[in-house]
This record gives structure tokens, C-alpha cells and sequence, in this order.
């Protein structure tokens, strides 16, 4: 009776305005390129201290899911993923965008979100507990097999370019080991500068990689040949039935890895993005077009991006441990308002927990009229002159990079991943890899150096046996390095053989 | 013309004297957390800052500076000016432990000390899946299998390794230590098993499905339902306290007008209740006696450190 009253409780007007204000500041935040969801969340925060639990977490899970969309409006429109989980959208939703199908890219962005979300959520009301207790699976080895995975998607990313996609992969590895060591206090790569001693940062990095990049070569068509592919203003066209027939699959796939994602502590929905996007270019029927404009790489990213909200509220509300940045600062919300998260909180506040179900699940619908209303205020940020736009670019971006840690020396690391990624990209070097490199690289340094740990003196078989989860992810892997091998030596022996 | 430029001049020199002469502070104040947003740190900071902006009348702005375990937000607070504009909440792991084991930009006379907010003892917490009830039932299987259990810390040498470094070094107890990147992921690992020690502030007991196994006071505190090192035999109480600090050299009144406001809002009973809420503990301290627990503390931590380390 509570999980329903409380689920009830999203669709007050209340509950309902604050739910669609956030989902729209956090669209609009999220558009923004540089500032993304934890920006947005920290906005609101100091609002909610005033409300109770109940609309506090409608206003916050809006604000979460509208961050997590708008990064696309910025991604598809001018090629400058406003968030690091929209860098994928930009790939294909730009091409589509340079092609005049700007609407239907948003189109396509919006309705995989909200499918994603919604799949996410409908798992989180059904499977929370038992999802839970699989999280707790996921140790030191498991991490690591999963990391490894991930990876693996590098080589399915570059294909048709293995050896400079492999490059840029190595190349975020190795951004991934700059700063502190994790199992020792020493400093690496820093040149001696204090500030390097925290790491590099992703966001820096993908606002360099992306927006800043895209600037330069902006400012060098303008340069040499006196014009720009006008970015058209734009508004939303959904997609069709008949346009989503065959991508049904991808869909479900791509919203299974965010949620999984999601799940896991310490991921987040950039990761997902990635292995999804990896995923559909490795499997889609229509991988060839990957790059030009098909919608199946929107579907793949933005669906998963957004499924990881779901997937996320899992651990978060089962077993209080926050899976990302943004949602310890919601179990924080919930502290402030006297509710302690954690293990007991499920059945003793059912109906805070149910209505935090509803309120997610209703986000994510406002999420139509609310990008309907943001895309339409980006068409005036459009109609600026480009040399004026591209110099707003390039405040939001230095904005950004600065406001994600209070560090200068992020300042600094955007400018030069801006100018090395606009050299990268004339050599034909792939971006996603250096991005996927750098998310998963720290988390791989300290899955590696714990599992060895936990491994002490035992013996490497007995230690693999005992965990049949991480078993079958390093056949995964295995698989995923071996199989385009294997089919290119089938498909050659049959060429000579005939 | 020169007459109007003249007095433009004055006018602008006037302004300039006024302003010069405001009472403090009559602009926003920053103040620097160097953890990230909704942590530990931060929820308390933003609430002191909350009730601090009412009693001063001016706004004050919470800045996340996040990176090498705090290091990074102290650096920016001690490289500031010191006009009172620019303050942090700072954790005693930062100032007190860090500076011995790297080198860094600040060190122990780099700071102005305003006031301490909370205060809370080191408690050792154990995960409820592993194979004992109780700290002498720890003890015992510990001995009974050295080099088997692990303990989850979030950085060498800081406020979660050294309380625990120092049990062992007493019951003669052989611990993995194993580095973790936060909070959540150590739990996540101690209620799956993999992980059966942490030390942290009491504030994760009530978060997480864990129980405390000893708190490292000489006084028990209330609401902590576990025995004391005191108690065990061990002398060497750590607490957790986070304080309102600056740059060295603020001047006098500055420190005096910020010192007398931070204790009307951390003494008063709203504060205290608001704390607790969160799971922390309101504690004032002025700034002499502060800075006094600082030097101490400063000193003591040189020590053992200084003791653990060339043991490695």
C-alpha cells in the first residue's frame, strides 16, 4: 500500500512541476558543452534543502536524466557533445546533421533515451534486489574481466584502421597513468608539477578531444575556404514505425549494457555509451555506414547513456552505495532529509523508494516536451553569427574543463587535447578509442593491482575457478579479439580456394 | 573638462578609500572543500556555509576542488590571499598526515585557524559476513591465519591505514591492505565478503550494513556502542575533525569577526542537530585552542608515521 501511495506521490503538481523543471535545467545545463550532469545536480541542489524527501528526488532524478539527454542537442547540432556519455552521438548524429536531417537525429537521440530509460526503470521496479545481490558479484576479478571487455570494443571501433586505432586506444591508456600511483604514493608522468599529481581528467579531455578540436577545424574552413556547412536550425521529428523495424534488437541490446553498466559501482554512463556503441558497430547490419550518418550508432549510444540511470538507482537504493558522482549526491539529499539510505531503506521507507521509481520513469517521459523547448532555444544560440558561436564554444568549453574540479591545469590539458586531437584527426586517427582508453584506464590500473592482492599466494587456477562470472567474460573477450580474425582468414581461404 | 575629470578622480579615490574601509566582509566569500560534492565533507561544509552566509550577510560560495586525496583544494587554500575571501573546510587526514609522507606546497605553518566544526573518532568497522562477532573474536582468527583478511584503505599512509597499522603493530596481527578508489566501492566489497576491515568516521555505520568493532577514543563516545582503544590496551586515540581554516597572515580582525561568527553557528543547538542528521558530530573549538590540537596532532602523526614507514 506505501510502494503504491509513494509511487502515486510522483504525479502530484507539485512533484510533477519540479520533476519537469529539473528534467529542462538539466537538458539545458546538459547542452551546455563542458558542463555536465554533477554541474547541473550541484545547481539544484541547495533548492531542495527547502522541499521534502519526495520532490527533492523528483527535482534531482529530472535534473539526471535531462542532463544525460541534452548533451546530444549540442552533440548532433554543432558536433560538440555537451557531456562526456554524448561524445558517441556526435559521430553519426552530426553526419545526419550536415545532411539536413538535424531533426530526425535529435528525433532518433530523444526516443532511444527515453526507451532506454524506461527499460531501465521498468528492470529497477521488478529485478532491484536480485540485481543488487549480482552486483555484489563483481570483485577485483570480475572488474578486470569486464574492463577487459571493454577494450576489446576498441578493436571493432577502428575497424578498417586497427593499427592507428590501437594507437589512440595505447594513447589513453597511458593519459589514464598520469598522477598519483593508487598503491604507492609516488608521482608519475607529472614533470614535477604539483597540480598534475591528481590525474587527468575525462572531462578536459573530451571537451579537447571533441569540442575544441571541432573548433579549430571549424576556424580553418572559415580560414581557407570562406565558408562553413551552415548548421541548420533544427526542431524534432520522432522516427517512425517503419524506420524502427529491424533496430528493435539494438535497441534492447544497447539499454542491457547501460543498465548492466549502470549497476556496476564506479562506471558511469560514458562508459556505457562507448561499449554500446562498440558493441552495435562489432554487430549492426548496417555497420558500414557507421560514421555517415546511420541511426543505429544514435540508437546504440543514447540508448545505453540513458538506460544507466535505472541501472544506477540499483545499488544506490538496495544497498545504498551510489554507482556514479551524481547519485551519492542524491543519497546525500536523502541524508539531509533525515531518511538514512542504506540496506534498510527499501523496507522501511517503501514509498520513498517506489516513488523515486515513479519519478524516474516520469522524467523520462518530460523528456519529450522538454527537448522539444530546449531545441528551440538552441536554434537562437544557432542563428549567431559561426565566429560568435564558435567563441561561446570555446568559453563553455574552458568553462567546463575549470568547473568539473576547480583545477587550472584541466584549463590547460583541454588547449592542448584540442590542438593534439585536430593534428590526430588530419592523420586519420580515430577519437573514441583515446576517450574509451582513458574511461577505462585508471579503473583497469586498480582492478589489475587489487586482483593480484586478493590473488596473494594462491595459485592463478584455483583463483580463476573460483569465479565463474569472470570466467565467462575472458571468453567473451577472447572471442571478441579472435572472431573478426577467424572470418578474415575463412572468408581469404574460400577467395583462394574458388 | 579638467574640473570634471578632477572630480571624477576624487569621486573614484573616494570610493576607493570607502570600499577599502567596509567592514569586513562586504563581498561573497569562497570557500574551498578539496573533496568532491555530496561526500563526507562536503554535506557538512555546505551546511556550515548555509547558516555562516545568515550571521555574516554575504553570500557564500562552496568550491569543490577534488584531486590527490585533498591535496589538491588545501594547495589552492594555502596559495590564496589572505583578505578572508577565500577559506576551507578542511579534513585533519590533509594537513595533518599528508604532508609527512609527500611533498607538497603547505605544510604545518601555512594556515590561519578559524574554528573546528565536527569531531568524530576513528571507528573500525567490520564487515557482518566475516568469521567473528567482536574485536577479541577478531584478534584471535587474525593471529590464527596472518596475512589471510584484508583491510580496504583509500590511500597509503592516510586516515584509513595508519589507525589500523597501529592495532596490528599491537596484537601483532598481519593484514592485506588493499587501495580502493572510494567509499562505496570498499562497502560494495565488505558486504559481498571480499573485504572484512575499514577504518573511517562513524558517519558510514549508520550509511552502510557494517558494525564498528572499536572506536580510537580514550573517552567513549555516546551513540558509539563498541569498546574504546583506551579499553583494548592500545594509546593511541585518532580522531576525524574537520575545521574552517585560511592562509597564513589574515589579519586580526578578520579572523576575530570570522572566528565569532563560525562558533554562534557551530555552538548553537540548530547546527548540532542538523549535523547529526548527517551522521556527524558538531564540536567547537576556537582558534588558539585549535591550533594547539593541530601542532600536537601535527607532531604525533610525524611519529608514527615516520615509525610505519621505516618498517616497510
Amino acid at each position: 500500500m506505501d510502494s503504491l501511495q509513494g509511487a502515486l506521490s510522483a504525479l502530484t503538481p507539485l512533484n510533477l512541476g519540479m520533476n519537469f523543471m529539473g528534467v529542462l535545467v538539466g537538458m539545458i545545463v546538459g547542452a551546455l558543452p563542458g558542463l555536465g550532469s554533477v554541474v547541473a545536480i550541484t545547481v539544484c541542489l541547495p533548492f531542495t534543502f527547502g522541499m521534502d524527501a519526495g520532490t527533492a528526488m523528483a527535482l534531482l532524478l529530472g535534473v539526471y536524466c535531462g542532463s544525460i539527454c541534452g548533451g546530444s542537442i549540442s552533440a548532433i547540432l554543432i558536433n560538440t557533445p555537451g557531456t562526456p556519455q554524448s561524445a558517441c552521438t556526435s559521430l553519426d548524429g552530426f553526419p545526419m546533421a550536415k545532411a539536413g536531417k538535424s531533426a530526425k537525429a535529435i528525433g532518433w537521440a530523444l526516443s532511444a533515451s527515453i526507451a532506454g530509460g524506461i527499460f531501465s526503470c521498468l528492470v529497477l521496479s521488478i529485478a532491484t534486489p536480485t540485481l543488487a545481490a549480482f552486483a555484489l558479484e563483481f570483485g577485483a576479478l570480475e572488474t578486470f574481466a569486464l574492463i577487459l571487455m571493454g577494450l576489446t570494443c576498441i578493436s571493432s571501433i577502428s575497424a578498417g584502421n586497427q593499427m592507428k586505432g590501437l594507437a589512440a586506444g595505447v594513447m589513453g591508456l597511458l593519459l589514464a597513468c598520469v598522477g598519483g600511483s593508487p598503491f604507492s604514493s609516488e608521482s608519475r608522468f607529472t614533470f614535477g608539477l604539483f597540480s598534475l599529481n591528481s590525474g587527468i581528467d575525462l572531462v578536459p579531455v573530451i571537451v579537447g578531444v571533441f569540442a575544441l578540436s571541432e573548433v579549430i577545424t571549424r576556424a580553418e574552413s572559415m580560414l581557407y575556404e570562406g565558408r562553413v556547412e551552415a548548421t541548420s536550425t533544427s526542431g524534432v521529428t520522432l522516427p517512425s514505425m517503419k524506420e524502427w523495424s529491424g533496430r528493435y534488437w539494438l535497441l534492447l541490446k544497447s539499454s542491457i549494457i547501460g543498465t548492466i553498466v549502470g549497476i556496476m559501482p564506479g562506471t558511469g554512463a560514458a562508459t556505457a555509451s562507448f561499449l554500446s556503441y562498440g558493441e552495435a558497430k562489432r554487430s549492426s547490419p548496417r555497420r558500414e555506414n557507421f560514421g555517415k550518418g546511420e541511426p543505429d550508432s544514435i540508437i546504440a549510444a543514447e540508448s545505453a547513456n540513458n538506460a544507466v540511470t535505472g541501472g544506477a538507482m540499483v545499488p544506490t537504493l538496495a544497498l545504498g552505495i551510489p554507482g556514479d558522482p551524481v547519485t551519492a549526491i542524491m543519497l546525500a539529499t536523502f541524508a539531509i532529509h533525515g531518511i538514512s539510505p542504506g540496506v534498510r531503506l527499501m523496507t522501511e521507507n517503501p514509498g520513498i523508494v517506489y516513488g523515486t521509481f515513479a519519478a524516474l520513469a516520469v522524467a523520462n517521459l518530460l523528456m519529450y516536451p522538454a527537448c522539444v523547448i530546449t531545441t528551440r532555444l538552441f536554434n537562437y544560440f544557432l542563428r549567431l553569427p559561426e565566429p560568435i558561436l564558435m567563441g561561446f564554444v570555446v568559453v563553455l568549453c574552458i568553462l567546463g574543463s575549470y568547473g568539473a574540479r576547480g583545477n587550472m591545469v584541466d584549463v590547460v590539458v583541454t588547449m592542448v587535447a584540442g590542438v593534439l586531437a585536430y593534428v590526430l584527426r588530419r592523420q586519420g586517427f580515430p577519437m573514441p578509442p583515446i576517450v574509451i582508453g582513458l574511461v577505462l584506464g585508471q579503473q583497469f590500473e586498480m582492478s589489475i593491482g587489487q586482483m593480484l592482492l586478493f590473488k596473494g599466494t594462491e595459485s592463478w587456477l584455483s583463483f580463476l575457478l573460483s569465479s565463474p562470472i569472470a570466467m565467462v567474460l575472458f571468453l567473451f573477450s577472447a572471442g571478441m579479439i579472435a572472431l573478426p580474425v577467424l572470418s578474415d582468414t575463412v572468408k581469404r581461404k574460400k577467395q583462394t580456394s574458388s | 573638462m579638467i574640473r570634471r575629470i578632477f572630480c571624477l578622480a576624487l569621486m573614484f579615490v573616494v570610493t576607493l578609500c570607502t570600499a577599502a574601509h567596509a567592514a569586513y566582509p562586504d563581498h561573497p566569500i569562497t570557500l574551498i572543500v578539496p573533496f568532491g560534492a555530496g561526500g563526507g565533507t562536503d554535506v557538512p561544509a555546505r551546511l556550515v556555509a548555509n547558516m555562516l552566509e545568515k550571521k555574516l550577510g554575504q553570500p557564500i560560495v562552496v568550491q569543490n576542488i577534488v584531486g590527490g586525496s585533498g591535496t589538491q583544494g588545501v594547495a589552492q587554500i594555502t596559495g590564496s590571499k589572505p583578505d578572508g575571501y577565500t577559506l576551507g573546510y578542511i579534513p585533519v587526514g590533509t594537513v595533518c598526515l599528508q604532508p609527512h609522507t609527500q611533498k607538497l606546497p603547505y605544510g604545518k605553518d601555512s594556515f590561519t585557524f578559524l574554528g573546528m566544526v565536527t569531531r568524530q573518532p576513528v571507528v573500525l568497522m567490520s564487515s557482518k559476513v566475516a568469521p567473528w562477532k567482536n574485536l577479541e573474536g577478531m584478534i584471535e582468527a587474525v593471529r590464527k591465519n596472518p596475512n589471510k583478511y584484508v583491510v580496504a584503505i583509500t590511500g597509503t599512509a592516510n586516515m584509513t591505514h595508519v589507525p589500523v597499522v597501529e592495532l596490528a603493530e599491537k596484537f601483532g596481527l598481519q593484514f592485506r591492505y588493499i587501495p580502493y578508489r572510494s567509499t562505496p566501492e570498499i562497502m560494495k566489497d565488505m558486504i559481498a565478503g571480499r573485504v572484512q576491515l575499514h577504518a573511517d568516521a562513524p558517519a558510514a555505520l549508520s550509511q552502510f550494513d557494517v558494525y564498528g568493532l572499536v572506536q580510537y577514543v580514550d573517552v567513549p563516545v555516546a551513540n558509539l556502542n563498541m569498546p574504546t582503544t583506551k579499553e583494548v590496551g592500545l594509546d593511541k586515540p585518532m580522531v576525524h575533525w574537520q575545521g574552517i581554516m585560511g592562509p597564513k597572515n589574515m589579519p586580526a580582525e578578520v579572523t576575530g569577526t570570522l572566528a565569532k561568527a563560525i562558533e554562534e553557528v557551530v555552538a548553537s543547538k540548530e547546527f548540532a542537530e542538523e549535523a547529526t542528521k548527517i551522521s556527524s558530530a558538531a564540536y567547537w573549538m576556537g582558534p588558539e585552542a585549535f591550533q594547539k590540537q593541530f601542532d600536537q596532532e601535527f607532531e604525533y602523526y610525524g611519529g608514527v608515521l615516520k615509525e610505519m614507514l621505516s618498517k616497510k
